[in-house]
């Protein structure tokens, strides 16, 4: 983003951003910590956030521990995705009650008939929550896992209100990422650790002799709340501090994913061994899949109320690892871990480029670190490359 | 088995409206007067055995699933029997949310026993077509009383809930303490629901009182034999739920025990088998068995105690014993004195919600095994409970005794059971009212026989009996 | 329609718990009411109806002769019989005894085991009839338990998740206690109904809600083993409250 706008703001100029947002009644949320990790959650000061901490994360392992400083994003990403204010875990759509008269001729809103009486029903959208939104210390990774939601749920055939009501009330205070876990590989994916598009602030959190942040904005709204806020016009060595923070963050990130060829290399290797392997190991629980902060499997349930008058229509998060999600008439085709596994990581790593333009993953590493058995795609997308290339190898020594 | 005589008998299978299925066997002889009555179950779980092995701090969870009517009193029993083998007290605030939970549970299990089980008959009379003699009819036809004790048991459930995450089995309180402390919107919310739980009693308290006289037939016939009585008080003559002392007094008040520690219970309380009983039968070991017949569960807390504690419920106690005497005998008075504790537990709960301690949030005491043995007491909706359980040095049970109210009660209801019988089954007809009769005393105690079934399982009753083809039976096996 | 449609409650071994699930509805047994007969429910009225029933909700296990022959009985006279709850469904906690000898069990808690008249195991309502819904869970889900009517009254499919604890984790927000504590947690073999209650009280799960479909019992077991929990414990955890169902007590085999 244009360094000619940046700016630095001492820790308590954040203070004065989140009594601003919420003197607008705006809802500002942020990372906090419970129950032993970094969580989202509404904070009334910034002295919510888990100033301090840090996160070790391993597969299937995370930990807090204290840094030793007075950081204020000196952690990775936790559990939660801003999936979870996006696009929530359930979201009402819709409700049917039944009006009693026919509907033939009702208004736009009645439809079908449903008892043999010739009763009809009505039907009334939800309405999204209208309150504004405040996302702070959104990572590079969640800002691009952003877009790519926007792209299936907004850019596509069909528009999700609730998602669309949700994400135009949503102002981004995005933080450069200075502390990648092991885990990470945003690197690798193009997509962090420094935020190039998408929000409305950035910040750079700067550790060394005077604790402060390089500020930059992103959008017209971003600059109009930067000039409520006390601060100085950054000079080159505020910049070159923070370039460096970030430069040194992308260097200690863990395994890589070589995305070299990834499409062809899945996609030519549907039936590995390897994916016998892995679903020895998958508990299909979906974790993976709903710590993810680009995956947006749902499913519908309807439920009617008692007097049978009224239906209620849900949106609900589901997982292609659920037997459920492949359901459909005549039966169910994912019936082995084997197959669910195979449908999430080519749909990831492969197939969404063909359908989205993009790789489904943003690098975040959640699904590694919040598998209760500790898989990592890295790992089984190497075991087959490694196969590949060694075959490879092979073909070409013999020839 | 020389002692032929001959039989017939008269099964109610399964006994209805209580907690847990049982049946009734009257036997009649020659001269077609009931000979005997006796009340089993049938069913068999067998927890007192299936929990050798498992740690003892799996106790509390795994024995709440001996019941899902009372749940929260094992919890209780079993947590503080580990708490004991633990060597811990719990924090001051965990003990008062343990009490806070238990007296929830008494409001709502009162509130299913009165309401929802027997005041069908006390509102159609015993005699109603049955086919409208439940809640449903009472919703119809005398909605606010069904609605008052939907309101109650709601209003103890919803605690449970409030504090436990679910309402049956919650796995809430822990060794040690209990697993999460009360926050000030959750207090503010149970207070807030007191008011209109403690006027819903009172309705049914004022009804009862008035409709009391046209009770006179039941009140004289339905399990008067004299018994003593046995529960928990304080050590300055409360009633009390969670800890304090055991006491039991006689028919007519007099001391038998008091001032006995709870972890001395099995010292003063037999268990007694009998050929005849599906049940272990209690007794009270300083009078032997079977004179040593006695009764837990509301009628004999309040018997047994000198006052409730809390200014209505006293209130309401001395206006029961103006009109019933100061020792209830008959076991119809289950009902009235369910309906005055459910009331001081109500008041009991405003007052725990007043301490500012409650929302304390150091709620659980951690240990490791420091005793080999531990004695958990308290009392349930029932009656008395007590879990007993010996742990290894690894802290896995080795051996677990449980005393359960029904058990307790058994003696007794079978005396009511054949007092009732006597006084209206009749050869020569059988009648719906009649068998409801049975069976409503049976529900005065407010039996638990999933509790009770821990222990006991569907035991053939050896009676050989004569039917209509003439086959002659024998009686002595039984 | 001629008449409602009637409902009948059965009772086979059990904690009373989940039928009384029916009464904790009590906000929504009037208009319920009003949609269907309650035509048997021992534990509420002692009316008493023939049959047959539209719907039977069977509690309890089968652990005598007698529940064996009468589980027959309410099946031909059901035409949708649901099987409600741990024991339904998976023998229950009272299966543990499945594992031991039961006349040595006899023996230790009755003193005259003689005139018992038990059967060797404890055992779900599936392996006596066919069952056409099984609402798992001990105690079962009272939003579960009426949907699960209102689906039947309906004609729609019931919404029984048969997907891991794990869900209902991720959509609370609790974060998993396996990877934040390294604590033992059956949640990712366990179905969902409970609304994952123990791991929102920092405790792992107990598997009250059975296997769910594709438990990777053995997988998990593993992970337990590299976490340091014993073998012993292992074997304990699959074999508690639904310690019966197929793929708990293989697993719990497998570790002693």
């Amino acid at each position: 983003m244009a360094t000619d706008t940046s700016s630095v703001l001492l820790p308590d100029a954040l203070e004065v951003i989140v009594q601003e947002l919420r003197g607008r009644g705006w809802r500002v949320v942020a990372p906090v910590r419970r129950n032993d990790a970094v969580v989202h959650d509404e904070i009334t000061s910034v002295t919510e956030l888990p100033i301090g901490w840090h996160d070790v994360q391993t597969p299937g392992s995370y930990r807090l521990e204290h840094r030793g400083d007075g950081a204020f994003f000196g952690y990775a990403v936790g559990p939660d995705s801003w999936k979870r204010e996006l696009f929530p875990p359930r979201a009402a759509l819709l409700s049917a009650r039944r009006d009693g008269r026919a509907s033939t001729d009702g208004p736009g809103d009645t439809a079908g008939t449903g008892t043999d009486d010739g009763a009809g029903f009505v039907v009334t959208p939800a309405v999204p929550d209208r309150r504004r939104s405040a996302f702070l210390g959104v990572r590079s990774c969640e800002v691009a896992a952003m877009e790519i939601q926007d792209r299936v749920l907004l850019h596509g055939h069909h528009v999700d209100e609730d998602y669309r009501a949700r994400r135009a009330q949503a102002f981004v205070i995005a933080v450069n990422c200075t502390a990648p876990a092991s885990t990470c590989f945003c690197a690798s994916t193009g997509t962090g650790p420094a935020v190039r598009a998408g929000a409305d602030l950035v910040l750079t959190e700067i550790l060394d002799d005077d604790h402060r942040f390089l500020a930059e904005v992103g959008t017209t709204e971003g600059a109009e709340l930067l000039d409520l806020v006390p601060r100085r016009p950054a000079e080159p060595a505020d910049v070159a501090a923070a370039a460096r923070a970030v430069q040194a963050a992308r260097h200690r990130m863990g395994v890589t994913l070589d995305t070299e060829g990834l499409h062809d290399l899945l996609l030519g290797n549907l039936e590995h061994p390897r994916l016998d392997d892995v679903a020895d190991r998958c508990l299909c629980c979906t974790n993976c899949t709903l710590a993810c902060p680009t995956c947006f499997c749902t499913t519908i349930e309807d439920a009617t109320d008692l007097s049978g008058d009224v239906a209620e229509r849900t949106r609900v998060w589901d997982s292609c690892f659920t037997l459920r999600y492949s359901e459909m008439h005549g039966g169910r085709t994912r019936t082995s871990a084997r197959a669910r596994y195979r449908q999430w990581l080519t749909h990831k790593l492969a197939t969404w480029v063909d359908q989205f333009g993009s790789l489904g993953c943003v690098g975040c590493g959640r699904c590694i670190t919040w598998c209760p058995v500790g898989i990592d795609l890295r790992a089984e997308v190497a075991a087959i490359r490694a196969d590949q290339e060694a075959g490879a190898g092979r073909e070409g020594a013999s020839r | 088995m020389t002692n032929e005589i001959t039989t017939r008998r008269i099964v109610i299978d399964p006994v209805t409206r209580i907690e847990g299925h049982s049946k009734i066997t009257i036997t009649l002889d020659e001269a077609g007067e009931v000979a005997n009555a006796r009340f089993h179950v049938t069913q068999f779980r067998g927890f007192e055995r299936m929990v050798h092995g498992r740690p003892v701090h799996e106790m509390p969870s795994l024995m709440a699933r001996i019941c899902g009517i009372c749940p929260v009193s094992h919890l209780i029993a079993a947590s503080k029997a580990v708490d004991a083998i633990m060597a811990v007290t719990p924090p001051p605030a965990a003990l008062r949310l343990r009490r806070l939970m238990n007296l929830a549970q008494i409001v709502q299990s009162h509130a299913l026993s009165f309401f929802h089980l027997s005041s069908p008959d006390l509102l159609f009379g015993f005699d109603a077509d049955p086919a409208k003699r439940h809640l449903y009819g009472l919703l119809a036809e005398h909605p606010q009383f069904a609605r008052d004790g939907i309101a109650l048991r709601r209003f103890g459930q919803h605690v449970i809930e409030l504090l436990g995450g679910k309402r049956i089995h919650p796995a809430w309180i822990v060794p040690g303490g209990v697993a999460s402390p009360l926050t000030a919107e959750v207090r503010d919310e149970i207070a807030g629901g007191l008011p209109e739980a403690i006027e819903s009693v009172v309705r049914a308290l004022d009804w009862y009182k008035a409709s009391l006289a046209g009770w006179a037939e039941e009140e004289a016939v339905w399990g008067t034999t004299p018994t003593a009585f046995l529960g928990l008080v304080t050590p300055d003559g409360e009633v009390e739920h969670y800890d304090g002392v055991l006491r039991a007094i006689g028919p007519d008040g007099t001391v038998i025990h008091d001032e006995i520690a709870p972890d001395d219970v099995e010292r003063c309380v037999g268990e007694a088998v009998e050929p005849w009983s599906y049940l272990k039968s209690s007794y009270l070991t300083a009078l032997g068995h079977p004179e040593g017949i006695y009764r837990v569960g509301p009628l004999a807390r309040l018997n047994i105690a000198d006052r409730m504690g809390t200014p209505r419920a006293d209130e309401e106690l001395a206006e029961l014993r103006e009109r019933l005497g100061r020792y209830p005998s008959s076991s119809f008075h289950y009902h009235y004195t369910r309906l005055v504790e459910t009331l001081s537990c109500l008041e009991r709960m405003a007052h725990l919600l007043q301490h500012p301690e409650v929302t304390d949030v150091r709620v659980r005491a951690t240990a490791g095994i420091n005793r080999a043995e531990g004695v958990g007491v308290a009392e349930a909706p029932r009656g008395t409970l007590m879990h007993h359980y010996v742990v290894d040095d690894g802290g896995l049970v080795q051996h677990a005794n449980l005393i359960i109210a029904t058990g307790q009660n058994n003696l007794a209801m079978n005396a009511g059971v054949k007092q009732v019988a006597q006084r209206y089954v009749r050869a020569d007809r059988l009648t719906e009212g009649m068998l409801n009769r049975v069976e409503a005393v049976i529900r005065c105690y407010d039996p638990c026989l999933s509790c009770s079934t821990h222990a006991v399982g569907e035991m053939p009753f050896h009676v050989q009996l004569r039917g209509p083809a003439g086959e002659v039976l024998d009686e002595l096996v039984r | 329609m001629a008449g409602l449609p009637k409902l009948a409650v059965w009772k086979f071994s059990s904690c009373d718990g989940c039928q009384l699930s029916l009464l904790h509805c009590e906000d929504e047994l009037l208009p319920l009411l009003g949609r269907i007969e309650i035509a048997y429910f021992p534990e509420a009225t002692r009316t008493e109806l023939d049959g047959p029933y539209d719907v039977s909700l069977v509690e309890g296990s089968v652990t005598t002769p007698e529940e064996a022959e009468r589980i027959e009985a309410v099946r031909d006279r059901s035409e949708v019989l649901v099987a409600i709850g741990a024991c339904a469904t998976t023998g229950g906690i009272q299966a543990l005894r499945n594992s031991a000898d039961v006349d040595e069990l006899a023996r230790v808690v009755y003193a005259h085991p003689e005139y018992l008249d038990t059967l060797e195991t404890s055992s779900p309502i599936s392996a006596h009839v066919e069952v056409d819904h099984e609402i798992q869970g001990c105690p079962i889900s009272r939003g579960q338990l009426l949907d699960t009517l209102l689906a039947i009254l309906t004609g729609r499919r019931p919404n029984l998740p048969q997907s891991s604890v794990c869900m209902e984790c991720k959509m609370l927000g609790t974060p998993c206690l396996m990877v934040t504590s390294g604590i033992g947690c059956l949640g990712p073999v366990t179905q969902a109904g409970c609304g994952a209650l123990c791991p929102s009280y920092d405790r792992g799960c107990f598997g009250c809600y059975g296997p769910k479909e594709l438990p990777n019992t053995a997988a998990l077991a593993g992970r337990w083993s590299e976490l340091g929990i014993p073998a012993d414990a292992v074997a304990r955890a699959f074999r508690t409250f639904t310690g019966n169902a197929p793929a708990f007590r293989e697993e719990s085999d497998r570790h002693g």
